[in-house]
């Protein structure tokens, strides 16, 4: 069935996908097409007829089976992001701000890196092109290579940006990393902002 | 007196008075049954989580109108600036308010089915992921790249059984 055409309304339309048996949404559906919105279409102020819904943290184009988000399900790398699963924010605290910590090993690779902030209140093209710029871990392994830090802790964390609601994050996920770095025996701590 | 005697005392003096019975097992009939269906509707609507992989992240919102009414509905371009005003959430998705009346036809029965548009970022902002296949992807929200379709679990058992007869 996948790839195969079928004819809707006269018109052929290419099958990519097939929802599982308990997935609804609102209303019966048997068919889910795009909006396509023309140029024409798309500044029409009028006419009313869209229903939003506002989420953060998606990936296009999710294949079959790939509830795990390391993977982006258009063909390219897949990329690593470590949340820190048990150590995660609260619920009330999730629906304000995403105040996790991720968990990011020592041995990762940057460019398998993602950033997850989609964010379009700046530029991104930077930090896409080199991740160093925020998280500049090739530049401290050269500077362990050089001999001017001794070594790298086993571990690293990293934050969501635009938190509207700081509060869990100063009080309880910045105490949280701050334990755990002492526990670590760090000497020192690198901050970077995005 | 043991139980069973009890028991028997018990349904003897129910059948001695069966109008008082009768109205006594209408009345807890209806009691159980109203709460029965209320329950269900606000475990379903209230309780349980919908069931889309981190739905506690979906938000639904609306603007106020002059009038201060809640209009959940926004036009197209409202829905493009957004998007690209948008600094706080990842993705805003859309769908068609009004269903999309979608005629199957080819070499087989024709078939008036239930179709919706939707943004081509509708499904991952709900988190969830297609049994076969892929759903959306970007560009196939784009006018002329929009001929593809996700069809449901019910269509596609149809389907494969109509193309084996």
């Amino acid at each position: 069935m996948i790839g195969r055409s079928i004819l809707l309304n006269g018109a052929p339309y290419e099958v990519v996908g097939v929802m599982p048996a308990d997935f609804s949404f609102l209303l019966k559906t048997d068919v889910w097409t795009t909006l396509g919105l023309t140029a024409a279409a798309a500044s029409d102020r009028n006419n009313k007829y869209l229903q939003w819904i506002l989420q953060r943290d998606v990936v296009y184009g999710q294949p079959a089976n790939a509830r795990d988000r390391h993977s982006d399900g258009l063909g390219r790398a897949s990329r690593q992001r470590i949340e820190f699963g048990g150590e995660a924010g609260n619920e009330a605290c999730r629906r304000r701000c995403d105040c996790r910590l991720r968990e990011i090993p020592n041995t990762v690779e940057t460019h398998s890196l993602m950033e997850s902030h989609k964010s379009k209140g700046f530029d991104h093209s930077g930090i896409q092109a080199n991740h160093n710029l925020v998280f500049p871990l090739d530049r401290f392994r050269e500077l362990v290579a050089r001999g001017e830090v001794g070594e790298l802790n086993y571990r690293h964390f990293s934050f969501m940006g635009s938190i509207i609601g700081p509060r869990k994050l100063i009080e309880e996920t910045a105490l949280r990393v701050a334990r755990l770095l002492r526990d670590d025996g760090v000497d020192a701590v690198f901050l970077t902002p995005a | 007196m043991t139980v069973l005697q009890e028991l028997r005392f018990g349904m003897r003096m129910l059948l001695k008075s069966p109008s008082f019975t009768l109205i006594a097992i209408a009345t807890l009939a209806l009691g159980i049954g109203v709460n029965t269906a209320i329950f269900s509707v606000v475990n379903a609507v209230m309780v349980r989580p919908l069931p889309y992989e981190r739905a506690h992240e979906l938000t639904m919102s609306h603007f106020t109108n002059a009038r201060g009414e809640k209009e959940w509905q926004i036009s197209p371009a409202a829905y493009r600036e957004l998007q690209s005003l948008n600094s706080v959430f990842t993705e805003i998705a859309a769908w068609g308010n009004n269903t999309w009346p979608a005629n199957l036809t080819g070499d087989r029965e024709p078939e008036k089915l239930d179709g919706l548009q939707v943004s081509g970022n509708f499904f991952p902002v709900l988190g969830v992921a297609p049994a076969h296949g892929r759903t959306f992807v970007a560009e196939e929200d784009r006018p002329g790249n929009n001929h593809v379709v996700v069809i449901s679990h019910d269509l596609w058992q149809r389907e494969s059984a109509a193309t084996r007869e």
